[in-house]
């Protein structure tokens, strides 16, 4: 008997995009879809100015 | 199948829904990709393909069964969750190029499971107490074991992260007008990214 996956799942690795490198050296990786009620530039802004507020 | 994808395999109820954030938090904290049956909320996918996809694609899972309980509506059992840690330890038994799949396993209790699906013994099996804190701390260690990452930070110090997160939230969404009930999966797990890129450079 065939043991393999279904080709339909065998997509190809996607190298994932690294949005930063924390101090102490994880790499925060961007995830595989986008927000639903945000663009990046709106994520970026508006995680931008909490970290403001709360320093 | 992709060494930064971890498949959560965990109930969407509201009492639950902390645990879930913090899951997807300390997946991404730890430097991976967190992967869900809601990451494409649009109804265009059969489900069970949905999660076969998503299940083939990774290597890590972190299956919460702690809501194996009856409905107290239908009195039928929710097995959602137990199906499909069936489906990623089947996919690891069965397919070659699966085989370096590993799974942890939450209860809400010690050995509850042996009481519905005692099958899974011998599996990397965790009580979490409903302790959001604990859950943290447990998929850290994990991870920092399974993918032999000496990065991974410990738990104490994702779940105070967390803790900062989850204050900073109400800031973030201010500006759109959105409350946290308008908040899809995808927008948690760009929110926390992005603030975790932010915050930690």
């Amino acid at each position: 008997m065939n043991m393999q996956a279904p080709k339909s799942f065998k997509k190809a690795d996607s190298r994932p995009k690294v949005l930063g490198v924390t101090k102490d050296g994880v790499k925060i990786l961007a995830p595989r879809r986008k927000a639903t009620n945000f663009t990046q530039t709106e994520l970026r802004e508006a995680v931008a100015k909490a970290l403001a507020k709360s320093a | 199948m992709n060494s930064e994808d971890v498949f959560i395999n965990c109930p969407f109820s509201d009492d639950y829904d902390q645990h879930f954030k913090a899951i997807i938090f300390t997946v991404i904290r730890s430097g991976f990709i967190p992967r869900c049956a809601r990451e494409d909320d649009d109804g265009g996918d059969v489900r069970f393909e949905k999660i076969c996809r998503i299940i083939a694609e990774s290597k890590y899972g972190i299956h919460d069964i702690s809501k194996t309980e009856l409905d107290e509506a239908s009195g039928l059992p929710r097995f959602n969750m137990p199906f499909e840690l069936g489906l990623f330890l089947g996919a690891k038994k069965y397919a070659p190029e699966q085989v370096a799949k590993k799974a942890i396993i939450f209860d809400r209790a010690a050995y509850r499971y042996q009481q519905f699906i005692s099958d899974i013994a011998g599996q990397d099996i965790h009580a979490h107490e409903g302790d959001i804190r604990r859950l943290i701390i447990d998929i850290a260690a994990w991870l920092r074991r399974a993918s032999r990452r000496k990065t991974v930070p410990g738990g104490q110090v994702i779940a105070d992260e967390f803790d900062n997160f989850a204050r900073d939230l109400p800031i973030m969404i201010e500006a759109k007008q959105l409350s946290l009930v308008d908040l899809t999966y995808a927008d948690d797990v760009g929110l926390m990214t992005e603030w975790l890129a932010q915050k930690n450079q």
